[in-house]
């Protein structure tokens, strides 16, 4: 299974690096002529209503979920992990504070939450687009990231070697920097990647509700939407797409659980004492 | 014995105090909360440029004008905001501006029964069948690896896309079910799947978690010395003892059966307070988006209340948070 998620990213990634230096563009045009096909030779996941292929578009929509899901991942790491420092760091006033909100925004339903948000930040740029999706998902998805980094500073604060670095005149800034940070920020990567897949979905059910992206852009879940309104009649324009995603999904969460268990020694230790 | 029979025992008075204290402050917490969300979603949505209002620009300027004089748009944030708290104790949110003629209130009355049966049903069923899953794949031995990789599988499924591929499948493919709209009794299986598909899977894996942890624990060793049923060991051991992190997961479960009725209600055209939502998130009626996230907001703040207070009482170990 592993090996087919490696494989899974493997072709992904080289069909949009393809993509990118201009491969197969005219089958990503407009054309008349080919208009809701079935999947064929010519056009293996068939085309849509303006007689694109399909493939190439999917292809393309990888291009688009893929970022946003990256970009928005380490924003809402970044944010977050710049709350949780200050809530950690700060007198506990500040960080009962920090925290209540925190803990506030991250009791909403978090599509309700991306909704709201993703209307105020459309009608900032006044139309849907890949930077207002994405500020969408790192201003609805920091609060774990908050409250996780809190906890991992909160651990390493009482560390006898904050103490040296505090005696021997380091500023908070370089204590942050230079002391702090490196030591938690294996654990913090981990649980970056671990969010990566929410946010490809939150994104993909966000256009298919047809708050996030819109035609003509194109991103999983905007082809999606565009399926939705002809799957009584022409389902490849839904499940192909829906099925990449699912694919892609299972294949992250596949190499992520690989990564959970090798960081995780109790974990591998249990793996083990189950073998024998 | 006789401790348990002296109902003015000290210390069992102080632990009610503590209890008491306890409860108070949870209730201060959710209060807290509570004003908390007032404030944030008020001015999320009131700093935001643009408004239905505007969006049409072939309206009268004068009426444009009016109408944001009865809407108190026209007026200051912090005045505004002291309208709107105002109204909300007395239960008014005021008027939608997607459809002008129904107050907010009236329209999330009218589906709100739609969506609260259909997310009761689904937690209902989620429980259930979390419960009958998780003991299967304990009772079935060497069976476990494969329920494991099912449960994985299951949670890799975006349920979004499962809906279309289900709906595709048994309404339009095999002409078993009916497309949308809650008609008929089997119209019903359908949504009622997709809601509690996911949430179904995470209690599951909750489940399967601290059953996996509390077997390997010597009291449970002891129970199979003394030669009690795996049947047996399981509900009266380690099913009580993995409770307490389930009945947190049930609370967090409701959040998600909110999102879940957002698109479920959306594809199958059900009229809820899902689809409601996202009708008024798309129409940018910003009234009824506040009264919604407020709503919303404030049910899974109440929730979690409730665990925590039910929590309180269940596990003697629990103190304080």
């Amino acid at each position: 299974m592993r090996k087919f998620a490696v494989l899974y990213f493997g072709a992904l990634g080289i069909a949009i690096l393809l993509i990118s230096v201009g491969f197969g563009r005219q089958s990503g045009e407009v054309n008349l002529q080919t208009v809701l096909q079935a999947p064929s030779w010519n056009f293996w996941f068939g085309t849509d209503s303006l007689g694109r292929g399909l493939f190439y578009r999917s292809i393309a929509g990888a291009r688009v979920s893929l970022g946003v899901g990256l970009l928005a991942a380490f924003g809402a790491f970044g944010l977050g992990a710049f709350v949780g420092a200050i809530s950690a760091l700060m007198p506990s006033s500040v960080d009962r504070g920090l925290m209540r909100i925190t803990e506030v925004i991250s009791a909403l339903p978090h599509i309700l939450l991306l909704g709201v948000l993703g209307l105020f930040f459309q009608s900032f740029f006044l139309e849907p687009g890949i930077l207002s999706i994405s500020l969408t998902l790192i201003f609805g998805s920091w609060m774990s990231f908050a409250r996780y980094t809190r906890n991992l500073f909160l651990r390493e604060k009482s560390q006898l070697y904050v103490d040296a670095a505090v005696a021997t005149g380091a500023s908070p800034f370089r204590l942050i920097l230079r002391h702090l940070l490196p030591n938690v920020m294996t654990d913090l990567l981990v649980f970056l990647t671990l969010q990566i897949p929410h946010l490809i979905l939150a994104e993909s059910l966000l256009s298919f509700l047809g708050l996030g992206l819109r035609p003509p852009q194109v991103s999983w879940g905007a082809l999606m939407n565009e399926g939705w309104k002809s799957l009584g009649v022409y389902p490849h324009l839904l499940l192909i797409p829906s099925g990449v995603l699912f694919l892609t999904i299972l294949s992250l969460h596949l190499l992520l659980e690989e990564m959970r268990v090798k960081t995780d020694p109790q974990l591998r230790w249990q793996r083990f004492s189950e073998t024998i | 014995m006789g401790r348990h029979l002296d109902f003015f025992d000290s210390e069992k008075l102080a632990f009610l105090s503590r209890s008491l204290k306890n409860v108070a402050f949870i209730f201060f917490q959710f209060f807290l909360s509570f004003s908390l969300l007032i404030f944030l979603t008020f001015f999320l949505m009131h700093l935001m440029p643009g408004s239905a209002l505007v969006e049409d620009h072939r309206t009268d300027p004068l009426v444009v004008a009016q109408l944001r004089e009865f809407y108190h748009l026209d007026q200051g944030l912090w005045v505004q905001l002291k309208i709107y708290i105002s109204h909300l104790f007395r239960g008014d949110f005021g008027v939608s501006l997607q459809s002008p003629g129904s107050s907010v209130q009236q329209l999330i009355m009218d589906r709100a029964p739609t969506t609260f049966f259909l997310g009761t049903v689904a937690l209902a069923l989620s429980v259930v069948s979390s419960f009958l899953m998780s003991l299967a794949r304990i009772l079935s031995g060497a069976g476990k690896r494969w329920f494991d990789s099912a449960f994985f599988m299951g949670l890799a499924v975006p349920s979004f896309a499962l809906g279309p591929l289900l709906i595709w499948l048994f309404a339009f493919y095999l002409n078993w079910l009916p497309v949308a709209l809650l008609e008929t009794p089997a119209s019903y299986l359908l949504p009622l799947f997709l809601l509690s598909f996911k949430p179904t899977l995470v209690l599951v894996r909750t489940l399967n978690a601290s059953m996996d942890q509390s077997l390997r624990t010597p009291y449970i060793q002891t129970a199979r010395a003394m030669g009690f049923s795996e049947l047996q060991i399981l509900t009266k051991w380690a099913l009580k003892n993995s409770m307490l992190g389930y009945l947190q997961q049930v609370a967090l479960i409701a959040a998600t059966l909110i999102s879940g009725s957002f698109f479920v209600e959306t594809i199958f055209a059900i009229q809820g307070l899902g689809s409601l939502f996202v009708d008024s998130l798309l129409a940018r009626d910003s009234a009824m988006v506040l009264a919604m996230t407020l709503l919303f907001g404030m049910f899974v703040i109440f929730l979690q209340m409730l665990a925590n207070i039910v929590l309180l009482l269940m596990d003697p170990r629990r103190e304080r948070w």
